[in-house]
């Protein structure tokens, strides 16, 4: 009788184990990768045809008051991924210092916490205002504009791209602000392989595209 | 509502009332699967084999009545897109429910004692669910009671070799657990599979 106490039991105790397991935990960083996008709902994208970018990736994360180390090695993939999704998407690469650009598309990164991406009053010139497309007009005391305004994105605790397409045609509220019409941002944990950094950069570059429709050019 | 109330006090009191006189008691120890139901299978919709339960009954003829605690953790996993105005996102969604019992039973046994016997039962008490969702580096969760109510079918088989104080008993289980606050109505079915003791 207590042999069937004991055999029962361990039974039981490896059945209960095996059921106490926890379920579905993250198993690789690519599984913390999230794609987030904004867009102004007034904006008519369709109305753009042209773009520039700036060539390079600015860490943005000084002026958040903290510290940021962003690592520039994945920055000419990075851009060269956003302007063949912005070709994809229907758009002409034009050269912004001789013809005006419907849409500029700025790119940036962060690795540090609690910055507050979306705080108003953010200024943009310190860290593109050296770039020669921008039209006239715009100078230092110009900030960042975003339509969709308040949206407070916060406790980035690791590596962020964002992505900001600015429409210098739309007059902005306060003069000399670039309206922001559309933006992503792109967080996930720093990392993996090279070749895994690489391959997730684009596949969530392609997904800020891919789940903007509303981006595509006749 | 008020028809399991009523239900549960229909099965409960008689329970209650029978546990005159001569007395034993059953403790039992389930492994218990779940699937969600309703409005909880909008936020998890995956069969889950995670869950235990404890139960002791107090038994007099073809009545019992008792105390059940369990535990049944449901999960799923899944690479979403969300939308909402002027914002959409894509990430590894994992949702979680971990849904804690706390039931006072009653029960009532078809057939003889000694050989297989079928019961029918209700569970009524109170329901902690805690529901989480991970999805990048966030984390959303809330917590609620709910009060709810269980019926239950089963049956029991006494084990050959401890005739009489051993049994392997099976039960399927309905979980209703009323709109608690802002959370809406839990409900969730287990199937429980175990061994009971009984002095």
């Amino acid at each position: 009788m207590q042999r069937n106490h004991v055999l029962w039991g361990a039974l039981f105790g490896c059945l209960l184990g095996a059921a106490a397991c926890y379920p579905g935990e993250i198993d690789s960083a690519a599984q913390t990768d999230l794609v987030v996008t904004f867009h102004d709902n007034a904006a008519d994208f369709q109305a753009n045809a042209t773009f520039d970018m700036p060539d390079s990736v600015v860490d943005i994360g000084v002026a958040g008051g903290g510290s940021s180390t962003l690592d520039h090695t994945y920055d000419a993939q990075i851009l060269a991924k956003v302007a063949a999704e912005m070709v994809a998407a229907g758009y002409t690469r034009v050269d912004a210092t001789t013809t005006r650009p419907d849409v500029v598309v700025v790119v940036s990164g962060i690795t540090v916490e609690n910055y507050y991406y979306y705080t108003p009053g953010y200024p943009w010139y310190p860290y593109w205002g050296w770039w020669g497309g921008w039209p006239a007009g715009y100078g230092a005391s110009s900030n960042w504009y975003y339509p969709w305004y308040p949206v407070y994105s916060t406790n980035f605790t690791s590596g962020t791209i964002f992505l900001t397409m600015v429409d210098p045609d739309i007059p902005p509220p306060t003069a000399g602000d670039q309206v922001s019409i559309w933006s992503a941002a792109i967080n996930g944990m720093l990392e993996g392989t090279a070749p895994e950094i690489s391959s997730r950069i684009n596949n969530n570059i392609g997904q800020a595209f891919a789940q903007s429709p509303y981006l595509n050019v006749p | 509502m008020r028809i399991w109330t009523f239900a549960a006090a229909a099965l409960l009191v008689p329970a209650l009332a029978s546990a005159q006189g001569e007395r034993s008691s059953w403790f039992g120890l389930t492994w218990s699967m779940a699937g969600t139901t309703g409005t909880t299978k909008e936020f998890v919709s995956d069969y889950s084999l995670r869950g235990i339960g404890l139960e002791w009954r107090q038994l007099r003829g073809n009545k019992s009545y008792g105390l059940s605690l369990g535990w049944n953790a449901m999960n799923q996993e899944s690479l979403e897109t969300s939308s909402l105005p002027s914002i959409d996102l894509t990430g590894f969604q994992f949702r979680y429910i971990n849904a804690y019992s706390i039931l006072a039973t009653g029960h009532a046994y078809l057939g003889q004692s000694g050989s297989a016997r079928p019961f029918l039962g209700i569970k009524a008490g109170t329901y902690y669910m805690n529901r989480r969702v991970d999805v990048g580096l966030w984390t959303v969760s809330d917590n609620s009671w709910h009060l709810g109510v269980a019926p239950e079918v089963g049956f029991v088989v006494p084990l050959r070799q401890s005739y009489g104080s051993e049994a392997f008993y099976t039960a399927f289980r309905y979980n209703y657990a009323f709109k608690a606050g802002d959370t809406p109505t839990q409900s969730f079915y287990t199937i429980d599979i175990g061994i009971a003791t009984r002095r």
